[in-house]
């Protein structure tokens, strides 16, 4: 069975798992890893709307030449992350950034690199309006909904009424929310259900220690602190959360972004310029450009040959 | 049986007749203020949808306004401020947002309006989704930032370039789209002599200056060289004196 078949029998079970009979979601929170999902007291979970979101989620309907769907630049096999730097859009506009993974996003605070948006409903928004993503007005896409006799059905059955953008938008946050990866070898590691081969170890030693820190933002079971950071990448237009804050000191910060599944997620940064994990961490390495806003903490490492192969293997049971 | 029956219909049938009459009266009295806005240059010509010569030498046409208000409030001649809405939303192409109405307070003499520019930061705060394609802060408007999840203020487009060269190849997009709290402008006056007679309804015109625009209390923009404003840290300090010179330019008739 391909990796691929694999992921999503895994998605699907998980979803299986998680809605019960009678509407309501027993979700996951027997694992003892993963902190309990909060669910915003306006959009409760439930498993008609989660089916719902799935539909409209792989759907080219949302889009307003038809041409892609959510899925088009959020692939299940690459962990809902896209394998090109800067994906495009409808009538193949190019985006503004790399397509992240939309795994564990139950526990993000906020959304997008530069933290602009406040909570998963809202993120929805973004793609279906930005002209160089889904390009859609929300009076049109309620319109082709509407005729859609399949989508009157599902949205009845959901929500007990017509398709609205209300609807549409609690649908797929609730469909996003519930894409959890808690299954990877790390995982099952800190289960204490597998044995790390010496390689991984000595990845995960490295990772953690002093000398690396990059368990210091790469923190906790989210392999993330949400928090925003200059790494010292080569500046581009874009200047990260800057464009939100509008505090000169925020220039060139982005999120830290979760290693969850990270092997399966190249390329690699906000505007994806690399492309894969070698250079990633060859990049750490040097230390990134000097500049006076970078963290300090990323400086020179000095990492051996070894170090380097013992590091990527340790990100790959992520 | 029967005339118990009778006596009840008859009864109910007398309050029912007092209680609409009553509202009816109640309704009668009440004065309204019916806000139309209206663009000019220089308080004088149509300015929507027409070439405005900016400085005599840059002619400017508008095709697209929009903009939200907020804590609209009347002036009593005591100085004592009333609220009579909370936001409004006016769009020159949707003839749904083309008027504000207003309940005036009962018994009291007007001398103007103070209102704000933009939403205030609860408003700004708000789902787009969660309100009905109708709503003035539905995202149907056109005025949400998805990315940073606030409304723009205002989004007044059209195009510019010299002085009767307006439509040729060479004419340069203009589009200001100023937003964010820091942008709110607060407490602008707009006097007027408010006499509305009891159970009935006045128009007055508020009226917005496109010269004042390009040429108000904030300073000069140059619509050739400082065509857009939208949310980048760069666009700010245009954002500022434009969402201020429109302010400062609106006026009632």
């Amino acid at each position: 069975m391909s990796r691929y078949s694999l992921l999503i029998l895994c998605f699907s079970a998980l979803i299986l798992e998680s809605c019960t009979s009678d509407d309501t979601v027993s979700i996951l929170q027997k694992d003892a890893l993963l902190p309990p999902i909060i669910y915003p007291l306006e959009n409760p979970i439930s498993a008609t709307k989660v089916q719902l979101g799935r539909t409209l989620f792989f759907d080219p309907i949302l889009s307003t030449d038809s041409t892609i769907s959510c899925a088009s630049c959020h692939l299940p096999e690459f962990a809902f992350s896209d394998t090109i730097p800067v994906s495009k859009g409808a009538h193949s506009r190019l985006g503004f950034r790399n397509s992240p993974s939309l795994y564990n996003l139950a526990w993000k605070p906020l959304f997008f690199k530069d933290g602009g948006v406040r909570n998963l409903e809202l993120q929805v928004l973004a793609p279906l309006f930005d002209p160089n993503e889904l390009d859609f007005g929300s009076t049109e896409l309620v319109k082709r909904l509407k005729h859609s006799p399949l989508y009157f059905k599902l949205f009845q059955k959901a929500f007990g009424g017509e398709p609205s953008l209300n609807y549409v938008v609690k649908a797929l946050a609730s469909f996003e929310r519930m894409l959890i990866y808690n299954e990877s070898k790390f995982d099952l590691f800190l289960k204490q259900e597998i044995m790390l081969s010496k390689a991984e170890l000595r990845g995960m030693q490295l990772f953690y220690s002093p000398k690396l820190a990059c368990g210091s933002c790469h923190t906790g079971i989210l392999f993330t602190d949400f928090q925003y950071y200059d790494i010292g990448l080569p500046p581009t237009k874009d200047v990260g959360r800057y464009r939100v804050t509008l505090d000169s000191l925020d220039k060139y910060k982005f999120e830290t972004p979760s290693l969850k599944a990270v092997g399966l997620t190249a390329p690699y940064m906000h505007n994806g310029s690399m492309d894969n994990l070698r250079k990633v961490i060859e990049w750490y390495n040097i230390g990134g450009e000097i500049r006076n806003l970078k963290d300090a903490r990323i400086r020179p490492l000095d990492l051996s040959k070894k170090e380097k192969e013992d590091l990527l293997t340790f990100l790959h049971c992520l | 049986m029967k005339t118990w029956l009778f006596s009840f219909r008859f009864i109910a049938i007398a309050f029912l007749t007092m209680a609409i009459s009553c509202r009816s009266n109640e309704e009668t009295e009440d004065r309204f203020i019916r806000l139309v806005p209206h663009a000019n240059f220089q308080g004088n010509t149509e300015g929507f949808l027409n070439p405005n010569p900016i400085n005599g030498q840059t002619d400017v046409l508008i095709t697209e306004i929009k903009f939200y208000v907020s804590n609209l409030r009347a002036v009593a001649t005591d100085d004592k401020e009333y609220v009579l809405a909370e936001y409004g939303f006016f769009d020159f192409k949707n003839p749904d947002f083309q008027s504000l109405t207003m309940k005036l307070p009962a018994g009291v003499n007007i001398k103007g309006l103070r209102i704000n520019v933009g939403l205030d930061s609860t408003l700004n705060y708000s789902d787009p989704a969660s309100f009905v394609q109708s709503h003035p802060l539905s995202a149907a408007r056109g005025m949400y930032w998805t990315w940073a999840t606030q409304y723009r203020f205002l989004l007044i487009e059209g195009k510019a370039n010299q002085i009767g060269q307006i439509g040729s190849s060479s004419d340069q997009v203009i589009s200001y789209h100023p937003g964010g709290n820091h942008l709110y402008v607060e407490d602008v006056f707009l006097p007027i002599n408010l006499n509305v007679a009891d159970g009935s309804t006045r128009q007055v015109s508020l009226e917005l200056d496109i010269e004042q625009w390009f040429n108000g209390i904030s300073g000069s923009i140059d619509p050739l060289t400082e065509s857009n404003v939208h949310a980048a840290p760069e666009d700010q300090e245009l954002g500022r004196k434009f969402i201020q010179n429109f302010a400062g330019g609106m006026s009632l008739q």
